[in-house]
């Protein structure tokens, strides 16, 4: 089984009102630190409607014995400029031919209450992370709450997961 | 029955990583944090079991590292039947007391990952086994993330829980008997 992080990139790109930055070198893929070329230092960053910025840190693979699944997690931070980021963990499976099987997601947002979903395992599976991660955002988050870049999170879950779906081949 | 840990293949799953502590451990940097994983200590081998305890740590720089110590078990065939764990926060006196998952209690509708195995042809031991390695995984991440994610808002203490399963699926595909 095999991951692409360029079609993963490229995908996400694809989305309306979500803009992979630099897209024309190496697929939006650049290293966060400079000084650093080890592949798990590599991001993309984007924007949704040109005002809220998130973060895609590379996906950390584990392929089950004789091919038979693949055990994909990853972090993505809604960056919040001076303020802490958000961090959203998605981990998702796929199974021998290739199609999501499972995911499971983590928000921690400074200062609020962590969000959760419920292990998912059928049906349209980001289609339900996205709408279990809705249920709790609030409608505002005060001053410095980020509140539109955090009322986009569910969605940039969403799209995570299709474009990561898109990267996985058998 | 002859257990092997292949301590090479282990190390090889882990891109970019480097050997320290004097050879007893690795480390690799993901997802912005970096952590270190030590190679099984205490082997405990019988005629149709084996068990074996394995360290990881989220280093955490000038603070105190985060701590998970898993015992994992197999059966005769390799596949993991059970594991324990504890977990300890660096600094804050947070900590999950040792929990044992078993793969056999685990009932997880996963349709999605079971019919796939014989369209692709995985043989019959092959699908077993990552069965019960993905239950153990997937019941891992909800209960101890459920716990962590209330500690703290730092994301490499709480990557670390995905960090502690892809090290369960990497430690049981480097065991094979």
């Amino acid at each position: 089984m095999n991951f692409n992080y360029d079609t993963f990139s490229s995908t996400l790109d694809t989305y309306d009102d979500v803009d992979v930055k630099h897209s024309s070198t190496n697929h939006g893929w650049f290293y966060k630190d400079s000084k650093d070329d080890s592949d798990f230092n590599l991001v993309v960053e984007y924007s949704y409607d040109d005002d809220h910025n998130y973060r895609t840190w590379r996906q950390e693979l584990t392929k089950m014995e004789g091919n038979s699944g693949l055990l994909v997690s990853t972090k993505i931070d809604h960056i919040r400029g001076d303020n802490q980021d958000d961090h959203l963990i998605l981990m998702a499976c796929y199974n021998a031919v290739g199609v999501i099987c499972y995911a499971q997601a983590f928000v921690q947002m400074k200062n609020e209450d962590p969000i959760q979903t419920d292990i998912i395992t059928t049906g349209d599976i980001p289609d339900q992370i996205h709408d279990q991660i809705q249920a709790h955002i609030k409608d505002d988050y005060g001053i410095n709450g980020s509140t539109d870049g955090r009322k986009k999170i569910p969605h940039i879950a969403k799209v995570n997961l299709y474009s990561m779906a898109a990267a996985v081949s058998v | 029955m002859n257990y092997t840990f292949n301590k090479t293949t282990f190390r090889s799953f882990y891109p970019d990583c480097e050997e320290t502590n004097d050879g007893t451990a690795i480390e690799y940097k993901v997802e912005d944090s970096n952590y270190r994983v030590y190679y099984p200590t205490n082997v405990v081998k019988t005629s149709t079991t084996m068990q074996m305890t394995v360290q990881l740590d989220h280093i955490r720089g000038g603070a105190t590292d985060d701590h998970v110590i898993l015992v994992l078990n197999y059966d005769d065939k390799a596949h993991l039947s059970s594991v324990s764990y504890t977990w300890e926060a660096g600094n804050d006196g947070y900590q999950i007391p040792e929990t044992l998952i078993k793969a056999v209690d685990i009932a997880f509708d996963v349709a999605g990952l079971l019919g796939a195995f014989e369209t692709a042809g995985i043989s019959e031991e092959v699908a077993e086994g990552t069965k019960e390695v993905f239950d153990v995984c997937c019941k891992a991440y909800n209960d101890i993330s459920k716990i962590v994610v209330k500690w703290s808002d730092n994301g490499g203490r709480m990557y670390f829980i995905p960090v502690v399963c892809h090290s369960i699926i990497r430690l049981t595909n480097s065991v094979s008997v």
